[in-house]
């Protein structure tokens, strides 16, 4: 049935045979089903009600019905006024996929722009931004060529008066988060499982056949009443691989894939956002395909939205990874995400600062992610953006003390794919919030606003200008410029910034292991100065590419570790 | 003068608050912590020394240093290793040789955590641990090497010292002596923590007479001033103690503290 436009030209044989046999499935409801009787301002109720109409023959109404349910209250309330027909959760889905793919095709990818277009990175950037940074650039130009060693000298400034900030706001954050651990309120006590709320999964993937298994066995293995999972592998429809692969796996299970119409541009949030139609759940939640979280995790998260004010829309659970100690780059992006995850988002959360999502295991209301339109498909970190765009509008984020563990990129080359494309989405974020400054600052307090800039922009900023201060440095002491011709302030200003913000930054990633105890990890921390040279490489290639190809999703490959994968991450600890 | 006096009062104020607070949290008496925040405060450097600021502020650093090792030794978090490292960094920066000597009880922090008896994970520890003060170090060795910025100089600014009979490199490499057997000492896991404090006194109170004699003298007295603050840590930091034993233990201190510096002068 639906998507088989867009299977044409498979070149795996296989797969085509597998998804022949699941378009067989759905073929007889299809063809039963009358397309006109279903509207599509009525598919979330078909979804939460599991039924739906499929035909009319007289005075008589074939409904397709999911549970006994709504079976029994049909009856008693139509009688054979209508003919109920047996339909698994999975062919409703997919007959209701199928009606209104052309439909959400566009919608998915426009619904935030048509209705808050100053919230959409469709636009790099506005008119009054585009005129803002080439004053700041003609200004910046002509003070070198007029008096450079006095606009040297306070470039220089800035710059490490900037670094600097930022590594000390980073301290700053450190130094909250790593207050005790908030006391957890004890799991919710509900014996029927009837009663705990239906939990979305959403699993987006993109050629990632290899690693399906694995993530179908973590879901598998997660302490929830399975019936009360609405699991869905969100996958591109002509990624014939990887559908083969979700159906093959999840064959005896109620885990749903969803195809996702092809339209550009083709990125995870686009695929969310179409797989947000489909959420039956009060929650949800998203996991990366290579995801193993701590298998308690959605009773941690009911648990904490229960006992959360009614503005908390997300919860963000803590990121590490199981392949930490693979090699260099491993161990260094567990540095990164032990201090980033462990300290600083809880500071961010203490201080009340709008908080920029991880790309994986942000748990949400439903309702509230509807409210606000669903995730930007044209901003390559739609997490960070969406965490932002949550405290604007008045909701709240906050962490949640369980562990999702991920595979740390472990080439070198698919490392820079990854840290280019957050790089660049950083800047996307940055560039879309700082539209209008009143505005951010007044939803954001004068706390969030100077947060955001330091926290985001100067995520992008730092990474930027690391280089630039190893450049002024060097070349104060070497180069005959009249740029340096106040070489003795602008060397010690450069090499002041330089070793307080390395030393901090590098201090701040041996710490960042501490909460896991994996202090083995930190004495890498030392070589974290290189470690910043390669984040700056990646800044200035996502400089480039946000010019050249502002939307384009760089793909990290993942299933690429040659160490074992834990089914239950709790071994991790 | 008046500066003087105000920064003299705060840092004093902060070394008794600092005893204070560790004697009322192992359940001394407000009157008997008060009277031994007192006589840790009253020490000879104020009477003798023509460095007092930096003298109490060594005495300040080295005691939060310690009373963060002994606190490090059963509660781990990460606060604590900022706090202990920025400690040892101070306590180096105000008088290298003073802030060497207490990275000699660095390794007694290590009995604590079960998670860190693997060699590798008790090397990240010490890493951890170290960074600062190291890094304190090399800025200063960097001062003097690059910048010429003369630490004997730095010394009598604030170091607590003038003469420059030592030599500054000297004192730079004492800086780092300690990092060895830091190392060695690290398999010791379970020396009880009031040995560390004896272990840092005594070292401190011979390493002061030694200088002494050998003509140093300016470098003995700040080292001289922290020695009742660590008794004082030490007695917080024994179960079961009373007011009675404690004041002894305190007034002995003090008294062994004067009778010491008394006798370096005569020397």
């Amino acid at each position: 049935v639906g998507g088989e436009a867009d299977t044409q030209g498979a070149s795996a044989l296989g797969a085509e045979a597998c998804l022949s046999r699941q378009a067989a499935r759905c073929e007889d409801l299809a063809a039963r089903a009358d397309s006109s009787l279903l509207e599509r301002r009525l598919l979330p109720a078909y979804l939460r009600h599991g039924c739906m109409p499929l035909s009319r023959n007289a005075a008589v109404l074939s409904v397709g019905v999911t549970n006994d349910v709504v079976r029994e209250r049909l009856r008693a309330e139509f009688g054979s006024a209508v003919d109920l027909v047996n339909m698994p959760k999975h062919e409703l889905t997919r007959t209701l996929e199928h009606r209104f793919q052309d439909v959400l095709r566009d919608e998915v990818t426009l619904e935030l722009e048509r209705n808050e277009p100053q919230f959409s990175a469709r636009s790099v950037v506005t008119r009054t931004q585009g005129r803002a940074l080439a004053v700041a650039g003609i200004v910046l130009l002509l003070s070198l060529a007029i008096v450079p060693s006095l606009a040297g000298v306070l470039l220089a400034g800035i710059v490490t008066a900037g670094y600097l900030a930022n590594a000390v706001f980073r301290g700053w954050l450190f130094w909250v988060g790593s207050e005790g651990a908030e006391p957890h309120p004890d799991a919710l006590l509900i014996d029927d499982p009837e009663d705990w709320p239906e939990y979305t999964i959403l699993v987006p993937m993109y050629r990632e056949s290899n690693v399906v298994p694995l993530i179908v066995a973590a879901l598998r293995a997660l302490d929830y009443p399975q019936a009360r999972l609405d699991v869905k592998l969100v996958i591109e429809a002509d990624d014939l691989d990887t559908l083969e692969a979700a159906y093959r796996a999840t064959e005896h299970s109620s885990f749903e894939v969803l195809h996702v119409p092809v339209g550009e541009p083709r990125t995870k949030p686009r695929a969310c956002n179409y797989a947000l139609r489909f959420a039956r759940g009060e929650f949800l939640v998203i996991y990366d395909a290579e995801d193993q979280p701590e298998t308690d995790q959605l009773k941690k998260a009911v648990t904490a939205f229960r006992n959360a004010p009614a503005d908390v829309a997300c919860l963000q659970a803590r990121l590490n990874f199981f392949n930490a100690k693979e090699n260099w780059i491993t161990r260094m992006f567990a540095l990164d995400y032990g201090l980033w995850f462990d300290y600083l988002l809880p500071g961010l959360d203490r201080l009340g600062i709008p908080m920029p999502l991880g790309g994986t295991s942000n748990h949400f209301r439903v309702d509230a992610l509807r409210a606000i339109h669903g995730w930007d498909p044209f901003n390559v970190t739609e997490d960070a953006d969406l965490g932002i765009r949550l405290a604007r509008l008045g909701f709240r984020v906050r962490t949640l003390d369980s562990t999702t563990y991920e595979e740390a990129t472990n080439a070198f080359g698919n490392w820079l794919r990854q840290r280019t494309r957050w790089m660049k989405g950083y800047a996307q974020t940055w560039l879309v919030h700082m539209r209008s400054p009143p505005d951010l600052l007044r939803n954001a307090g004068v706390g969030g606003f100077f947060g955001f800039q330091l926290f985001v922009g100067g995520s992008v900023l730092s990474a930027l200008l690391n280089p630039l201060l190893w450049l002024i440095f060097i070349a104060s002491y070497f180069v005959p410029l009249p740029l340096f011709g106040l070489a003795w302030i602008t060397g010690p200003l450069s090499a002041f910034g330089l070793v307080l913000g390395n030393a901090l930054f590098a201090y701040l990633a041996m710490l960042g292991p501490y909460r896991r105890g994996w202090l083995e990890l930190s004495p890498y921390g030392l070589t974290v100065p290189v470690y910043w040279l390669l984040i700056s490489w990646a800044a200035y290639r996502a400089l480039w590419q946000l010019v050249r190809n502002p939307w384009h999703w760089e793909k990290t490959a993942h299933g690429l570790t040659r160490m074992p994968t834990a089914i239950h991450a709790g071994e991790h600890s | 003068l008046i500066i003087r006096l105000l920064i003299l009062l705060t840092l004093c104020g902060a070394l008794g608050f600092t005893v204070w607070t560790r004697l009322s949290a192992s359940g001394a008496g407000f009157g008997s912590s008060a009277a031994l925040s007192v006589l840790a405060v009253a020490q000879p450097e104020l009477v003798f020394g023509t460095k007092t600021i930096p003298a109490v502020a060594f005495a300040l650093c080295a005691s939060m240093a310690l009373a963060g090792i002994l606190r490090f030794a059963r509660q781990q978090d990460a606060r604590l290793v900022v706090l202990l490292g920025t400690s040892l960094a101070g306590a180096g920066i105000v008088s290298p040789l003073g802030g060497a000597l207490t990275l000699a009880a660095v390794p007694f922090a290590f009995p604590m955590a079960g998670s860190a008896r693997a060699p590798s994970r008790t090397f990240g520890l010490l890493v951890l641990l170290l960074f600062l003060p190291v890094l304190a170090g090399l800025v200063l060795t960097w001062l003097w090497f690059a910048r010429h910025f003369a630490i004997p100089d730095w010394i009598a600014l604030i170091g607590g010292g003038t003469q420059r009979r030592v030599g500054s490199q000297i004192y730079l490499l004492l800086l780092f002596l300690p990092l060895a057997p830091a190392l060695a000492y690290s398999a010791a896991l379970q020396v009880r923590s009031a040995a560390v404090v004896f272990l840092a006194a005594t070292s401190l109170c011979l390493t002061a007479l030694v200088l002494r004699l050998w003509g140093s003298g300016d470098y003995s007295l700040p080292l001289l001033a922290c020695a009742a603050p660590f008794s004082l840590l030490l007695m917080a930091d024994l179960p079961d103690t009373s007011s009675l034993p404690a004041l002894a233990c305190g007034t002995c201190g003090a008294v062994l503290s004067w009778a010491a510096a008394f006798g370096t002068k005569a020397v």
